[in-house]
């Protein structure tokens, strides 16, 4: 094999474009999962299912504004629209799949050596594979909600406009926090195993045990309720849009797990790919 | 120009009670250097060192005049190809070229041109669109190949890239190696546990034994010492009782014996390099199907004992 020298021409461009080195890496784990069958298959039915006929109900029904009981209060034909079991089921499946094999494979792969052999740090590493993973769930938790308040809000019959781009504006906190909360949780679990199955497992079934467990313990104290990963979602999105909660439940509780739960994963999963392949 | 590209000093690093390096002493020049050592004699710890990739207990390494430790800088001017493989089988040789590319900053038009230009240097154009899970193991290595010199590093560091490989695709990848100085004027640095690989890309080598460089500077010095000692390869294919018997005419030859079931056989040669000379043609000639040859690690350990303990 020889190599013609008059068409090679050796590369000199720049080498410091940080964010093109990040985005790199989003863009090709939002590839791989897109194309994955399972993913699309979940994506595509739960659209559907979950997404698709609050949108069409909400439009057909009379409606003078989008209100917040609009998406967190129950109605009588499709129930809550977020805060909805089928919504949540649909959701740990994606995570499942999305999340399960981010950091695992890597590790079992150790395949690690492509990122860190480059211009890239952990930080760099970690953000790019948060962001694909977010760019997926994303489709499934947060623009489906944004495109229902538009939905709501074009096809209201009453002119206070202003009330629901208030509401619209906090959908755009909840969704954002919904993605974020799943995948931070979801890319931690990942980086404890090198097995993506344990992962997979490990994200879907930690949610229901802890959620029982909550249950359990609440009737002893009712705070309890918030050790479910699903009740302290649900409850924040409450407090997000301004509806009361019990007066038995602290809401200070409430900020502490949240910021625990989405903080406290990247932590450990920072620590976990520094400690297994960068700082040895 | 002569200057030195890696440097080493006292260079120790150890996983708990095993022993990576140990007061490893190395200078390393422009060119292709081959690195030769048996499995677990350090070659990969210290590829891992010179990019980074681990910390040095003891001592230094110094590589392109920087300290590779948490220095992502330098990455851009190295190129690393790890023995292992780390490669994603759902994806395509040119969604990965994209990710490397990517990691190094190319995009557009210039990332384009280069992953054309780096493939087609591997000879890996045509098989660009095609899922990595249905590459050979020689297509794997080039990929990756054109993975570590995508970005036209300064530095190319080879571990192990002719490993599995069959023979015909262990030449070609020879030649690539070759070309990548000869054509491109990469200086690089290649390891394997095969003396008689690396002779026929550098007359430059390190031999590493136990973690550390036991000796280093041209092939032919060593040479003579080695040959004095048989060389066993293993061959797995078809038509092996005739290649075995071919191979029993050729002067040497010590002798031929079957291995699991008649699956593969074990050549034992006096001239290990007479031997790499002629299998290609012996094999072309006989329409054999080789799937694998390699190399047994006991030959080359029992060398390296002889020259410790000189």
């Amino acid at each position: 094999m020889g190599i013609d020298r008059i068409k090679y021409r050796s590369w000199k461009g720049g080498k410091s474009s940080h964010f093109r080195r990040v985005y790199s890496i989003i863009l090709n784990i939002f590839i791989q999962k897109i194309k994955s069958k399972g993913i699309l298959a979940i994506l595509i039915i739960g659209l559907i299912l979950v997404h698709a006929f609050p949108i069409i109900f909400g439009a057909l029904f009379p409606h003078e504004e989008l209100t917040p009981e609009m998406l967190v209060g129950s109605s009588i034909i499709l129930g809550s629209y977020l805060k909805n079991g089928l919504l949540v089921i649909f959701i740990l499946l994606l995570v499942s799949l999305v999340c399960s094999d981010l950091i695992s494979q890597d590790l079992k792969d150790k395949s690690f050596v492509l990122y860190f052999s480059r211009p890239i740090k952990t930080l760099d590493y970690l953000i790019g594979k948060i962001g694909g993973a977010i760019g997926i769930i994303s489709i499934f938790t947060f623009f489906p909600f944004i495109f229902y308040c538009l939905v709501i809000i074009g096809t209201q019959t009453g002119d206070d406009y202003s009330g629901s781009f208030s509401v619209f504006g906090k959908t755009i906190i909840v969704g954002m926090l919904t993605t974020f909360f799943f995948v931070s949780y979801g890319i931690m679990i990942s980086s404890l195993t090198q097995k993506k199955t344990y992962a997979g497992i490990g994200i879907f079934m930690s949610f229901f045990v802890l959620t029982i467990v909550g249950s359990i313990f609440s009737t002893f104290d009712q705070n309890w309720v918030f050790i479910s990963p699903i009740n302290l979602l649900f409850y924040s999105y409450d407090i997000i849009y301004g509806i009361d909660i019990p007066s038995e439940l602290n809401s200070n509780i409430i900020g502490i797990l949240l910021f625990c739960i989405l903080f406290i994963p990247l932590v450990v999963t920072y620590t976990q790919i520094y400690k297994k392949e960068v700082g040895r | 120009m002569n200057d030195i590209k890696i440097k080493t000093v006292n260079l120790s690093k150890w996983y708990s009670k095993i022993i990576g390096l140990n007061s490893f002493q190395l200078d390393i020049s422009s060119g292709i250097t081959g690195l030769v050592g048996p499995n677990g004699s350090g070659k990969s710890t210290f590829f891992k060192l010179a990019i980074g990739a681990l910390k040095p207990k003891t001592g230094q390494i110094i590589v392109l005049g920087q300290n590779p430790w948490m220095n992502q800088k330098l990455m851009s001017d190295i190129g690393f190809c790890p023995d292992y493989d780390s490669l994603s089988d759902e994806t395509t040789g040119k969604e990965f070229l994209e990710l490397v590319g990517g990691l190094h900053g190319l995009k557009g038009i210039n990332l384009k041109n280069r992953i054309d230009e780096t493939s087609e240097i591997v000879g890996m154009k045509e098989d660009l669109y095609r899922k990595i899970g249905g590459y050979s193991k020689g297509m794997r290595q080039r990929i990756k190949i054109a993975g570590s010199i995508l970005h036209n590093p300064k530095l190319l560091l080879l571990d192990e890239p002719l490993s599995g490989a069959d023979p015909n695709v262990r030449k070609s990848l020879i030649n690539l190696i070759k070309s990548l100085k000869n054509d491109l004027g990469h200086d690089i640095v290649v390891s394997s546990h095969v003396l008689y690989e690396i002779e026929r890309m550098t007359s430059k080598i390190a031999l590493i034994y136990k973690g550390r460089a036991i000796a280093s500077g041209e092939i032919s010095d060593i040479r003579n010492l080695i040959d004095e000692h048989p060389h066993n390869i293993i061959i797995e294919g078809t038509k092996l009782e005739e290649l075995a018997k071919k191979l029993l005419e050729k002067k040497y030859t010590i002798s031929v014996g079957y291995q699991e079931n008649r699956k593969k056989i074990k050549v034992q040669v006096s001239k290990p390099d007479e031997f790499f000379d002629n299998i290609t043609e012996i094999i072309t000639d006989l329409n054999c199907e080789v799937t694998q040859m390699y190399s047994l690690d006991d030959n080359l350990e029992a060398v390296f004992n002889y020259l410790v303990e000189r």
